[in-house]
């Protein structure tokens, strides 16, 4: 049945080799297998990239009812399409790339994958990185898809420079940067409780409703408790800043950027030895539970 | 391969306790267990179905934490030196029926994406995997996705994916299950040159008694969260052998014997065989100089033709079954 001999496989075993040692390859090694894990759900990303278009009609039509004033006392222009636009991708492709490190760990825990990845010598933090990496992929395809479909075939205006689109990236990726301490946090909690992700549905629907994704920021004016909680909210900095990059061609110099990076800067700080610390708590508390897996 | 000092797998009375929850009573999982694997050794773990085997072998590779004693592997304590255990072990859990592969890649990504995680240089990783999955026989399914294989198919791979990075120590719970007769054999085959080859040492599971006389050199029984035997199958055997097991020929059908259960003379009819015409019964007895009087005297009595009584010599599976019972 077997065509190598048992000696042959022993001398291939056996045969030395230095160990690469590197944090990077586990990295790497991660987000490149889940990647194509995620990838070979075909019919999945296919009705995903063709929900688009659909998602983007209903802003184009709901900008047709908007009073198109408040937007312009907001300091937004007066086109609520591009508003929109960057409100719902960015918001979705920070969803995408956090949702997905918890869910990966859900579903690792209960295939049994995870104790594999765990009995390894993999570092955790190469571990979160690799699978982090592939929800920013996930995330950044959606985003850029929705982005091109709104400006494409909707007529969004924004600024398509190039120093604004790098201005942009750059204040995209600190934000996804600084939520997904939260994203970590989630998957801690996953891994105790293998079941819901209350984390990522607290934060996301008050992010949805607080951080001014489809309506400006000053409509909360009126309500002072719900503007203290979006002031909270890291992903409130980030989507101000990129609709200003965007909407108004500011720079990295202005002072309303600058101080939406040091806040950013701030929570990736603060979050993200927490998280870590968290998901190493979680970590031990299965171990000693001992349920690394559920199957 | 470096050998530190001492065991390649050192336990020492290991107490593990799982918390109940909601109100449901704690369970003692192992209860100051002591073993050791010496570095070259091959030792079969046994027990019956949560006896504390999984426990024990997921405590060594790092997966569950232990609530008291000490463990070391290589030389490194599984609690303080997580990280370089983990650097020393393969570790395969058969009783997932290949649950744990990642079903939607192929076997060589499978393998690739592990060889990452083992930190094997990406040449070396594509030759070891080519003689794995060639060894293991899945050269003709290696492009499809996992999800499509059988249970042996997954068990092969994950038997590969262990193999990989050529592990100091080999922890293997239940790696044949599943398998069929040629690929469990051919396992064998390998498990036994990689002890005695490679000199590795193998601490590994299993319900398959043949497989464990074919492979092991020492057993540890364990059983209700305690070590009740640790030593050659040849010894366990034998002990048992001497202590209180008889075997009986008699020309009558087997259901005919249980009377000497009823009456006191033995305590339970072990293994019962019959040809058509005579019972060959082994049975446990509380003393043997008494049954060799007792036994015959009442079978002639009550017209039982009684052709041959001995001390038993149990066989592993049975010796495994009277141990466990009692």
């Amino acid at each position: 049945m077997i065509s190598l001999d048992a000696e042959e496989i022993l001398a291939s075993i056996r045969s030395p080799y230095e160990k690469s040692g590197s944090w990077f390859g586990q990295a790497w090694g991660v987000f490149w297998a889940n990647s194509k894990v995620l990838f070979s759900y075909r019919t999945w990303l296919a009705t995903e990239l063709l929900g688009m278009p659909v998602s983007v009609a209903i802003y184009f039509f709901t900008s047709m009812l908007v009073v198109k004033p408040s937007l312009a006392d907001a300091g937004y222009g007066t086109d609520y399409l591009s508003f929109a636009l960057i409100g719902v991708s960015m918001t979705n492709f920070v969803w995408v790339t956090i949702v997905r490190l918890s869910h990966t760990i859900q579903h690792e825990v209960e295939d049994g994958t995870l104790e594999v990845v765990l009995s390894s010598p993999t570092r955790m933090s190469a571990y979160l990185v690799g699978q982090s990496l592939r929800g920013l992929l996930l995330g950044g395809i959606f985003f850029i898809a929705t982005m091109l479909v709104g400006v494409t075939f909707f007529g969004a205006s924004l600024r398509t420079d190039a120093f604004t689109l790098l201005y942009a990236a750059t204040l995209i990726l600190f934000t996804l940067f600084a939520n997904l301490g939260i994203g970590v946090v989630a998957a801690a909690v996953i891994l105790v409780y293998k079941r819901g992700d209350p984390v990522v549905f607290i934060v996301s629907a008050l992010t949805e409703f607080l951080s001014g994704v489809v309506y400006p920021l000053k409509l909360l004016q009126g309500f002072p408790i719900l503007q203290q909680i979006s002031i909270v909210l890291p992903y409130t900095y980030g989507l101000e800043g990129v609709r200003h990059l965007l909407l108004e061609g500011a720079t990295l110099q202005a002072t309303t950027i600058l101080y939406d990076f040091m806040v950013l800067l701030l929570y990736v700080l603060l979050l993200y030895p927490t998280a870590f610390y968290a998901f190493r708590m979680s970590f031990d508390r299965i171990r000693r539970e001992g349920t690394t897996a559920s199957y | 391969m470096q050998q530190q000092g001492g065991n390649a797998i050192q336990v020492q009375r290991l107490t593990k306790i799982y918390r109940g929850k909601r109100g449901r009573p704690d369970v003692l999982a192992l209860d100051k267990v002591s073993f050791h694997v010496g570095w070259g050794e091959f030792v079969a773990l046994l027990g019956e179905n949560g006896a504390g085997k999984t426990t024990a072998i997921k405590i060594l590779c790092t997966l569950v934490l232990p609530d008291g004693g000490e463990a070391s592997v290589a030389g490194y304590d599984v609690v303080k030196h997580e990280d370089v255990v983990r650097s020393k072990i393969g570790w395969m859990h058969g009783e997932t029926g290949g649950r744990a592969l990642y079903w939607r890649l192929n076997a060589w990504d499978n393998l690739r994406f592990f060889a990452y995680l083992q930190n094997i240089p990406r040449d070396e990783a594509s030759k070891r995997i080519r003689a794995l999955v060639t060894y293991f026989d899945l050269e003709d399914y290696a492009g499809k996705l996992v999800k499509d294989y059988s249970t042996g198919m997954k068990v092969r791979l994950m038997l590969a994916r262990t193999f990989l990075s050529n592990p100091d120590v080999l922890l293997l719970d239940e790696p044949t299950i599943g398998l069929d007769t040629s690929a469990a054999y051919e396992t064998r085959r390998l498990l036994k040159l990689v002890n005695e080859e490679l000199d590795r040492p193998i601490l590994f599971t299993s319900h398959n008694m043949f497989e464990v006389e074919k492979l092991c050199r020492r057993l540890i029984l364990i059983h209700k969260g305690r070590v009740i035997a640790d030593g050659p199958p040849s010894r366990l055997t034998a002990e048992l052998s001497k202590a209180d097991a008889v075997e009986l020929k008699v020309a009558s059908a087997p259901d005919a014997l249980e009377i000497l259960v009823q009456e006191g003379l033995v305590r339970e009819l072990l293994k019962t065989e019959f040809d058509g015409e005579t019972s060959t019964v082994i049975a446990s007895v509380r003393d043997l100089r008494e049954a060799f009087s007792a036994i015959p005297s009442f079978l002639v009595g009550h017209g039982f033709r009684l052709m041959s009584i001995k001390i038993a010599e149990p066989s592993l599976e049975e010796a495994f079954i009277r141990l466990t019972r009692e």
